[in-house]
């Protein structure tokens, strides 16, 4: 049983019973302090296992993240790996515009 | 209500997310959102998933939570972020047991892709063992069980890398007769 923010990985990691929500990576069961949230987020994802009909199940939870103001799901400073990506779409952008303008 | 991506030829994957449907590149910063996104849409589709059906009500079943915030207990060593620092593209595949009496007072987060310092300040946003606890004296839940996991989860490109470290939570998992793990990743 998965509690995923990235429920998208679904397609290649094929995960037995998924229960998606749109939260942050570190805060899948809501902010600090939001007990009750915490509490109905889980029992819905406990009720995913239960009812999840087959192999590859995904159930959307409705749940909304309440603090769009909060950037906080990025670390400071950023992990060195993000820096290397970074730098390499950055290139892939670049070689698709001149391919584009040749 | 649920369904099964597999089964629907018209499953956008969340690229974009049809209604109803969480967006699971909401949250990620531009250029690992666009990573993740050509990683899905270019990657085999899994072909084999491993299901185990449900054997007993959730109010009788052992319960065991498994993280990828590079979690430990204290005194326990910690996930190296040392080497990672040095090179990037390498996670420590090691796991970690974490006790069913976990609280923030004694767990440590080692974690260079997450802001870890919402977990240490509440388990229960990401490790939900403390929750667990409390829906299990209530009748909710049959019982947490004694020990719980965390792997890192940045691995870099090699996740091969990480199976000795399932295969030992897996046999943990059914040494101590585990009806439910619950994986929250980071």
């Amino acid at each position: 049983m998965v509690l995923n923010s990235i429920w998208a990985f679904q397609r290649i990691s094929g995960q037995p019973r998924v229960a998606a929500i749109e939260f942050p990576m570190g805060r899948a069961l809501g902010a600090v302090g939001e007990a009750k949230l915490h509490r109905e987020i889980l029992l819905a994802a406990l009720e995913v296992f239960e009812t999840a009909e087959e192999p590859g199940w995904v159930e959307h939870l409705p749940h909304r993240w309440q603090h769009d103001d909060d950037r906080t799901w990025l670390p400071d400073p950023p992990p060195p790996y993000l820096l290397i990506i970074r730098e390499k779409w950055r290139e892939m952008v670049e070689r698709s515009r001149k391919r584009a303008g040749a | 209500m649920g369904s099964n991506p597999f089964k629907d030829p018209a499953c956008t994957w969340g690229n974009p997310p049809r209604a109803g449907e969480c967006d699971p590149y909401r949250f990620l910063e531009e250029a690992i959102r666009n990573l993740l996104r050509a990683n899905v849409r270019d990657g085999a589709v899994a072909d084999e998933i491993p299901w185990a059906p449900v054997r007993k009500p959730l109010a009788e079943s052992r319960i065991s939570v498994v993280s990828t915030a590079g979690l430990n207990m204290k005194g326990d060593t910690p996930f190296d972020m040392e080497t990672e620092r040095k090179r990037p593209s390498w996670g420590d595949p090691t796991w970690r047991r974490l006790t069913r009496d976990v609280g923030v007072e004694t767990i440590e987060a080692n974690h260079l892709h997450i802001e870890t310092r919402h977990l240490l300040a509440d388990l229960d946003v990401c490790f939900p063992v403390p929750l667990l606890r409390e829906l299990e004296a209530e009748g909710v839940v049959g019982e947490v069980a004694p020990s719980h996991y965390s792997i890192m989860g940045f691995q870099g490109p090699d996740l091969r890398r990480l199976e000795p470290s399932c295969v030992a939570i897996a046999d943990a998992m059914v040494a101590e007769e585990v009806d439910i793990a619950l994986f929250v990743p980071v």
